[in-house]
């Protein structure tokens, strides 16, 4: 028992000296080394025409709203919100702000609805998942007017259901390619067979995707010419993968593994430090990351639509752009929310022009708003320009509820490529065979 | 049983006993047939043998009871109302919701609101509450029934009915485990007993993503559910057998190898001459302080792929540069992998259940061996590895048990991957039951099947359970042992 | 004489061995600790730093968890407010404790001293309801604590970690049987009441198992993320350190978090990790003497 109270003391001591040290402040560590928070603010001296500000009546109505946004967004979150209040005479908010990212908004808000915000921002892949559990507003057709009149088409049919608008799209949920501008010209990134030819000393890997992701690998199947749901994305039952240019897509994408320079990305953000290092050449990631991959690349930043592939067909070479599909992220209102009207108008101005431009300026991501995105194109931000070219290309998302049976399925093609696993690698018989359990899932009605 | 007694004035009443130790209809029979016109009253109207016979507050106490819960019954507390809430049980709801355009006076919007039908899941829990009301209700009328028989008894044979404050006495006494047992049973009632029984119920139901409550009611379906989820057609059911088959063997393996791990290392440890023996001890016990949730992330930043074991490896060129172990990525590793993993985590734990026994093992069995002759191995075969195995079987079991349903570790570290074969649902190569049950829950809202499939392993559990500890028993021989 | 010889070489080999194994061993176990540690103290982000040992030290990431030095703002900014994690945590765990070890000594005494008719059944009973899967029950007690109006609440908490504790009586129970039932006969004979001699007699002879259970329902607040992250959901104010700890290493945040999450890992390991230390040689006794039982 003495050595154990031996330990004890060891460890007391040592809990003792970090509190001394946090104590003492930064004394002993690198001033370098103090990192600050990536913070996504509007950068000093940028001047945005903001709404003219009015104060309030004296028979302002009472409103609370609570908003859900992700961690990015919290820090210009308040100002447009506050923004909208002063704006409005008529109501008196209170703004209650938590954060929720995107992805998880669904089950955050199916968990507990009389919890949930009256405002939240979420990707649209989850739409269908919250309409047909009841959870969120079919917006007014006055409304749906004016946003169809000012946004992006194609963003604004992604958040229709049935025809029905439900929420308001702010920034296309796109996926193109980050590289190390060091590493690879202009010219090279635009076909990716020449970028994995390419020999780059002290580089590891020269490209770098989350394979095993449905997100991603839809890029190569939709891009090579198979359908999902058929030609129009809305026949639940017709997925042509297991077909010969399935398994030509899938050999290609062998070759690619076979490389060995090819990254499999945890979707951990560990490639991120790989590009910090110069161990890693490009990435295919979407905006999200835009921030991150800046301060990893510093001045080797850069962003461009994807490029195109090039694979064997029937004894042909076919070259192809790799094209997933697109998606949108937008902001939602709660069905049963106490305050439909102001919700709504809340979710309208947050995605609405002056809201837009602030997010372009403070976060460097593609707008929606079409004068806005006019502006962007010449903005100058690489992320923003690849951001908004990709989206002009991509192929809409299946609305249909089907979907949902699509992401697991499609992400062990990802993982048994990666894996080399011999389902896919044997030969094209079992390959073939490997697709089509693959698109019976796909197809399968619960 | 009668027995005629003669009371001390002299006068022959008919005194029959009821006899207490029968069982509990046999015994409100009996006190009914001894009961004078009070106790036979009494079973409508509570405490009335008891306000008769002089107990006053006990039979207010009794009457107020009654009371509250027939004003339950019928009128309700709040949001609460007996016959209401048992009527919701049986429909789960019927109206549903409806979608209506109302106009927004301030800013002259048209705005489509929806007026909420009977949301199913509150009436399900209303349903499941007032199912335990009634029940306590009717364990309250039958002491309420006992006491009206034990005060006439009292007053029969001329003495005075026990005062309220002698009961109270009594519960520190005899009835200590009253007492002692009250507050935990309203615990394990409210937050373990209740929710159960609501999410059983919920297997019979079909309450999932397209029927929440909220989009629509659901409604009672019977067994329809475990057929699909045992079933061998549906999408569920072949995804269940086979989950369930890598969870028994997981099971077994976890299990025996931190047993015989945890065995091996305590007896290292407690080798006779060995030096810091509590500092070996610290050390290990220092892996089961930290949180698990820290060191099994940690480990898994460790060994997935391109993670740093793999760097490690790489830097030493024991691999090339782009190669990976692979730890995680196929069924097979992972499974090996989350083995061994497990062992880390549980042998601490087990070496130190050991310790303890091994120290207590009587020296004198040993020495009595040494005069004999036995060597080293003897001693260890015939002494030491009885007494061990027959002191922790149950134990060994209860470990086993937990092992089934072991989230922490599988979910942590691979997250139930990898899945690479599509015709599992919402599953992956090492994904337990358990952790498969709450994907489901979490992800696909399909509470329904999750309750038929957590059922299911409750099943299992408690099979297995019983047919071990049958055997077990048998083993709790002493003489056997020696 | 040459048999003693060889038997202590035999037993000189037998340590050598046995240092060696153990020594081995411990490294194993230990190592991954040893990483979480030296990890805290790095300046680059990310999770997937090559070098076991940092090249750049710096206690930034214990100062910005606890949110040491900040402005106001930058506070509430914060994505990581350890800080008050803390003291959450440790107030929900000291209440806890008090609550789910009264339940368990009350419960498990009662099963180990006390004869009455249900007691069977109870056993019985507590042994089924523990075959369930934990969260079965999650969405339904969720849909209890809305009804008692206490969403997003740490009182919450509180009632659910400790509301069942009473079902886990079986190690302590164990224990209560190896005191032997004379002690209580005599007692008995010289007038105490029952309550008296749970008071007086049996809980000083049962300080192991009593710091057993203390031990046990202390550090369950700690580990816990699954049922906090269901009943707390957005509420950051609320969260315990194990949520906290948890959301920072979701895709979102790992990139910028890792670092502060290990910092983070080690100030709740190392209270814990003392306790444990400390309370051993109570632990073994108790869950040995249970075990025989």
């Amino acid at each position: 028992m003495k050595k154990g109270k031996r330990i004890l003391a060891l460890l007391l001591a040592m809990v003792m000296c970090v509190s001394c040290f946090t104590a003492c402040g930064n004394s002993g560590s690198d001033p370098e080394a103090t990192k600050k928070p990536i913070q996504a603010t509007v950068p000093p001296n940028t001047v945005i025409k903001a709404p003219e500000q009015v104060a309030n009546d004296g028979n302002a109505k009472k409103v609370e709203l609570k908003v859900w946004a992700p961690t990015e967004e919290q820090a210009i979150l308040k100002t447009l919100c506050e923004t909208f209040d002063g704006a409005h005479p008529e109501y008196d908010i209170t703004f209650t702000y938590e954060e929720c990212a995107e992805p998880d908004a669904f089950t955050t808000v199916s968990k507990d609805t009389a919890m949930a915000a009256d405002v939240f921002y979420f990707a649209n892949d989850q739409l269908s998942n919250l309409v047909e559990g009841g959870y969120i507003m079919e917006l007014s057709s006055v409304i749906q007017e004016r946003v169809e009149a000012n946004l992006d088409q194609a963003a604004v049919e992604s958040c229709k259901v049935d025809g029905k608008l439900y929420s308001i799209p702010f920034t296309a949920n796109v996926w193109y390619l980050f590289y190390n501008t060091s590493m690879f010209s202009e010219e090279e990134v635009k076909d990716l067979d020449v970028m994995m030819a390419k020999e780059i000393p002290g580089c590891d890997y020269n490209f770098s995707i989350p394979l095993n992701n449905g997100w991603y690998i839809n890029g190569f199947f939709l891009g090579g010419g198979c359908t999902l749901f058929g030609p129009e994305g809305n026949d639940p039952t017709q997925c042509d993968w297991a077909s010969d240019r399935g398994v030509a897509i899938v050999n290609y994408l062998n070759k690619l593994q076979a490389t060995n320079k090819l990254y499999k990305d945890n979707g951990q953000a560990d490639t991120i430090g790989l590009l910090a290092e110069g161990k890693c050449a490009s990435f295919c990631t979407g905006s999200w990351k835009a921030l991150d991959i800046k301060e990893a690349l510093k001045e080797n930043y850069g962003a461009v639509k994807l490029p195109q592939f090039t694979y064997e067909y029937n004894g042909e070479k076919v070259t192809k752009n790799i094209t997933p599909f697109g998606d949108y992220k937008s902001i939602g209102v709660k069905r049963d929310t106490a305050y439909p009207a102001e919700a709504a108008l809340l979710a309208e101005f947050l995605t609405g022009d002056y809201a837009q431009e602030v997010r372009l300026k403070a976060r460097s991501i593609s707008p929606t708003y079409k004068t806005i995105m006019d502006m962007a194109d010449k903005y100058g931000d690489p992320a923003v320009t690849a951001g908004v070219a990709q989206t002009s290309t991509v192929i809409a998302r299946p609305t249909i509820p089907q979907l949902a049976n699509y992401w697991s399925p499609a992400a062990t093609i990802g993982a048994c490529v990666c894996g080399k696993n011999e389902k896919v690698t044997t030969d094209d018989a079992t390959t073939l065979e490997f697709l089509q359990s693959i698109v019976d899932m796909i197809t399968a009605t619960k | 049983m009668i027995v005629s007694s003669v009371s001390a004035s002299g006068t022959s009443l008919p005194r029959r006993k009821v006899d207490f130790d029968c069982n509990v209809f046999s015994v409100i029979a009996q006190i009914f047939a001894c009961g004078d016109i009070f106790t036979k009253l009494s079973f409508l109207i509570f405490g009335l043998s008891n306000l008769v016979r002089g107990q006053i507050i006990k039979g207010l106490i009794f009457l107020g009871t009654e009371v509250a819960f027939f004003v339950y019954l019928f009128k309700g507390f709040g949001a609460f109302c007996g016959v209401k809430d048992l009527k919701g049980l049986v429909t789960l709801g019927e109206v549903e919701p409806i979608q209506e355009k109302v106009l927004d006076p301030i800013s002259g919007m048209e705005v489509i609101q929806t007026i909420p039908g009977d949301d199913s899941s509150k009436f399900l829990l209303y349903g499941v509450v007032s199912m335990l009301i009634i029940a306590a209700f009717i364990l309250l009328w039958k002491a309420n029934v006992k006491s009206a028989y034990i005060a006439q008894y009292a007053v029969e044979r001329g003495k005075k009915p026990v005062s309220i404050f002698r009961d109270i006495t009594a519960l520190f006494d005899k009835n200590l485990h009253n007492t002692l047992l009250f507050f935990p049973l309203v615990g394990i009632l409210a937050f373990t007993i209740t929710p159960l029984i609501y999410m059983i119920l919920a297997a019979f139901t079909n309450f999932d993503k397209n029927h929440n409550g909220i989009n629509a009611t659901f409604d009672w379906v019977g067994l329809k559910n475990f057929g699909e989820v045992l079933g061998r057609g549906g999408t569920y059911g072949t995804t269940f057998w086979r989950i369930l088959g890598w969870t028994i063997i997981w099971a077994i393996f976890a299990t025996f190898l931190c047993y015989i791990g945890g065995m091996l290392l305590a007896m290292l440890i407690n080798r006779r001459g060995l030096k810091f023996k509590s500092l070996w001890r610290t050390v290990f016990v220092m892996s089961v302080a930290v949180p698990q949730f820290v060191t099994l992330l940690t480990m898994r930043t460790f060994i997935e792929q391109n993670g740093t074991l793999d760097t490690f490896l790489r830097s030493l060129k024991i691999l090339g540069k782009t190669e990976t172990l692979g730890l995680l990525d196929t069924p097979l590793n992972a499974r090996i992998s989350v083995i061994l993993v497990n062992c880390w985590v549980g042998i601490p734990y087990t070496m130190l259940i050991m310790t303890g026994i091994l120290m207590n093992i009587p020296a004198d069995l040993y020495e009595s061996a040494k005069i004999d002759g036995a060597t080293k191995y003897v001693m260890f075969f015939k002494i030491t590895l009885p007494y061990m195995i027959f002191v922790t079987t149950p134990h060994l079991i209860q470990q086993f048990i937990g092992n089934i349903n072991n989230f922490n570790v599988i979910y942590l570290l691979t997250g139930g991957g990898p899945s690479l074969d599509p015709t599992m649902y919402q599953s992956g190569s090492t994904d337990l039951l358990v952790t498969w049950l709450y994907k489901i829950t979490l992800e696909k809202s399909d509470y329904c099947f999750a309750s038929a499939i957590g059922i299911c392993v409750f099943i299992i559990c408690a099979t297995l359970s019983l047919i071990t500890y049958r055997r077990s028993g048998s083993y709790k021989n002493e003489e056997e042992f020696q | 004489m040459r048999k003693e010889r060889s038997m202590s070489e035999t037993r000189r080999m037998g340590d050598i061995l046995s240092y060696a194994t153990l020594g081995i061993m411990s490294i194993l176990w230990i190592f991954p600790i040893i990483v979480i540690i030296l990890h805290s103290f790095k300046v680059e982000n990310g999770a997937y730093y090559k070098n076991i040992i940092p090249t750049n030290w710096t206690i930034d990431n214990y100062t910005r968890l606890l949110r040491i030095g900040m402005s106001d703002l930058e506070k509430e900014q914060a994505y990581a407010q350890f800080d008050k994690w803390f003291l959450n945590t440790l107030f929900v765990a000291v209440i806890v404790c008090l609550i789910s070890t009264f339940f368990v000594l009350a419960v498990s005494y009662t099963m180990s001293r006390l004869r009455f008719k249900m007691r069977r059944t109870f056993m019985n009973v507590a042994l089924i309801l523990g075959m369930f899967p934990g969260f079965m029950s999650m969405i339904a007690t969720y849909m209890i604590l809305k009804a008692l109006g206490l969403e997003q609440t740490l009182t919450a908490l509180i009632l659910v970690y400790s509301g069942g504790t009473g079902l886990g009586f079986y190690v302590a129970k164990g224990f209560f049987d190896t005191i032997p039932k004379a002690i209580d006969e005599a007692a008995w004979i010289d007038g105490a009441t029952k309550f008296q001699v749970f008071t007086k007699i049996t809980m000083p002879l049962s300080k192991p198992i009593i710091v057993y259970t203390v031990l046990q329902s202390f550090s369950g607040p700690w580990m816990d993320f699954i049922f906090v992250n269901y009943v707390m959901g957005t509420k950051k104010e609320k969260y315990t350190v194990a949520l906290g700890l948890y959301r920072m290493i979701d895709t979102a945040h790992i990139g910028e978090y890792y670092n502060q999450f290990c910092a983070g890992a080690v100030l709740v390991s190392i209270p814990l990790a003392a306790l444990f230390v400390a309370m051993q040689k109570y632990y073994s006794e108790g869950l040995s003497g249970a075990v025989k039982g």
